[in-house]
């Protein structure tokens, strides 16, 4: 039952951003923000690599400018449009409601990532690549989305209307993505070695890197699949706490 | 039946609620009446389930609200007074949306659709998106999407706000055939809504409920024997 309540409500998530056609422009401003990074902000003319590491970098930035647009209506239009009083009176949990959003905000950055894979072709004929390399970063790519979603569409569901969701959520995504907790700790505080093992734990730049530079290592996944985790339990104690 | 035990609700450090009791059975519409601010949507709320009581409880058929949620939820449907229907969806979306909530099965929800779209004459707009539709046509179309799972209670905020007079007496006509069979709570500041719809009304005021009566003794309280009259007194106004 509860992944029919998911499932349902990942749908009805899914078909609104179509609806809405939010996707189409946020696609285009994805593909515009993918190939000016990619092509112009690196040094991708000269020295491509095999696994199009130039490409991978930059995700998480884009990633965190990108997605809080996804998710800043998910909760915001619920309140809006009263929505939310009839949704939380239906039989289904609140689990649910929060996996299915969240869901739906992940398959649209799936396919934002998708609709890159032409860039991934073309470069292919020109320049020999590791393609089996690159299927496992666009797959550690996708992850590390799904941490921003979920985290992105908890800092959402705390706010009430659509321009707060996206503010707060742009700057906890920016931060997230950006800082490096483990070059700060290193800085400050080198002789902590507590802090500087956390610094590293969780600095969510570091874990992408790790991950997209060869060095796959299963606590750089554990560490995506438990932000989704950690974000989605947040997400529903703030449902409950609007509700309360 | 539905029965309200001692219910007590505190928002933002003000007591809403002060220990509600009454019970509701089948076959009842029930008029809920009170000044702006008395408490009938967060008694509303917390009898759909949105708002958890701090104390007290609701229980359906034997059923507790809070520890048999989901038995209980699939049971009764709410209306809210700005009606909650999703402006970027077609009618028909919202029906299935709603079908797909309540877990209704494709012959289930055939079998109402048709009847609700023919009962509340939505047949015209089933394809239309929401937020081109009349204020009327939402307020039909947020009903339909409650009363697809035929339930046994069905609680509805200001239910005829914004509607023309011939779409007031069709909606109170089709609620009172309703609740023959079934319970119907409505919320109202229309009197004349009570006199043509309701069996019984409660009154509440400041959170407490001050009247649980029949619209016939409620109207026996002034010599004018009219159901507005007997509000202002009871209300103070």
């Amino acid at each position: 039952m509860f992944l029919r309540d998911v499932l349902t409500c990942w749908g009805k998530e899914f078909r609104l951003y179509f609806q809405s056609r939010i996707v189409y422009l946020l696609l285009f401003v994805y593909a515009a923000m993918a190939a000016v990074f990619t092509l112009y902000a690196s040094d991708f003319y000269n020295n491509t690599a095999v696994n199009l590491y130039q490409f991978f970098r930059f995700q998480p930035g884009i990633a965190a400018m990108i997605v809080p647009a996804l998710t800043m209506r998910l909760w915001a239009d619920e309140y809006r449009h009263n929505t939310l009083e009839v949704l939380l009176a239906q039989p289904i949990s609140y689990a649910a409601i929060a996996t299915g959003k969240f869901l739906a905000a992940w398959s649209i950055a799936g396919i934002m990532l998708v609709s890159s894979a032409g860039f991934w072709l073309i470069v292919g004929v020109m320049v020999p690549l590791d393609n089996g390399w690159i299927a496992a970063n666009y797959l550690f790519t996708f992850l590390m989305a799904g941490s921003l979603c979920a985290v992105s569409a908890a800092v959402s569901a705390f706010c009430y209307n659509v321009l707060a969701a996206f503010l707060s959520s742009l700057a906890v995504c920016i931060v997230l993505a950006a800082a490096r907790f483990s070059s700060w700790a290193e800085k400050f505080m080198p002789d902590n070695l507590l802090i500087m093992q956390l610094s590293k734990a969780f600095d969510f730049g570091q874990q992408y890197n790790d991950l997209i530079s060869g060095q796959a290592r299963f606590a750089a996944v554990a560490y995506f699949v438990l932000v989704i985790g950690a974000a989605l339990w947040v997400n529903i104690i703030a449902v409950e706490y609007k509700r309360s | 039946m539905l029965v309200v035990k001692n219910i007590t609700k505190s928002l933002g450090g003000r007591t809403i609620l002060h220990h509600i009791n009454f019970c509701l059975r089948k076959g009842e519409v029930i008029a809920l009446l009170g000044p702006n601010g008395a408490g009938k949507t967060t008694l509303m709320r917390c009898l759909s389930g949105f708002y958890t009581p701090d104390e007290g409880e609701v229980v359906l058929n034997g059923k507790n609200l809070e520890k048999q949620r989901f038995d209980v939820l699939q049971r009764l449907a709410y209306v809210p007074e700005a009606g909650g229907i999703y402006p970027d969806m077609t009618v028909y979306e919202y029906l299935s949306f709603m079908a797909e909530l309540k877990h209704l099965d494709k012959q289930q929800f055939d079998e109402n659709l048709s009847y609700l779209l023919k009962a509340l004459d939505l047949r015209e707009v089933i394809n239309q998106r929401c937020e081109t539709l009349s204020k009327g046509y939402k307020r039909r179309t947020a009903l339909a999407g409650a009363m697809l799972s035929r339930p046994e209670v069905l609680i509805l905020d200001e239910p005829t706000e914004g509607l023309d007079p011939q779409q007031k007496q069709h909606l109170r006509a089709f609620l009172k055939k309703y609740g023959r069979e079934d319970i119907v709570l409505i919320s109202t500041h229309i009197m004349e809504e009570v006199d043509a719809m309701a069996d019984r009304v409660l009154l509440i005021k400041d959170g407490k409920l001050v009247c649980d009566t029949t619209p016939e003794d409620l109207k026996k309280i002034t010599p004018d024997k009219d159901i507005e009259s007997s509000f202002c007194t009871i209300v103070g106004r």
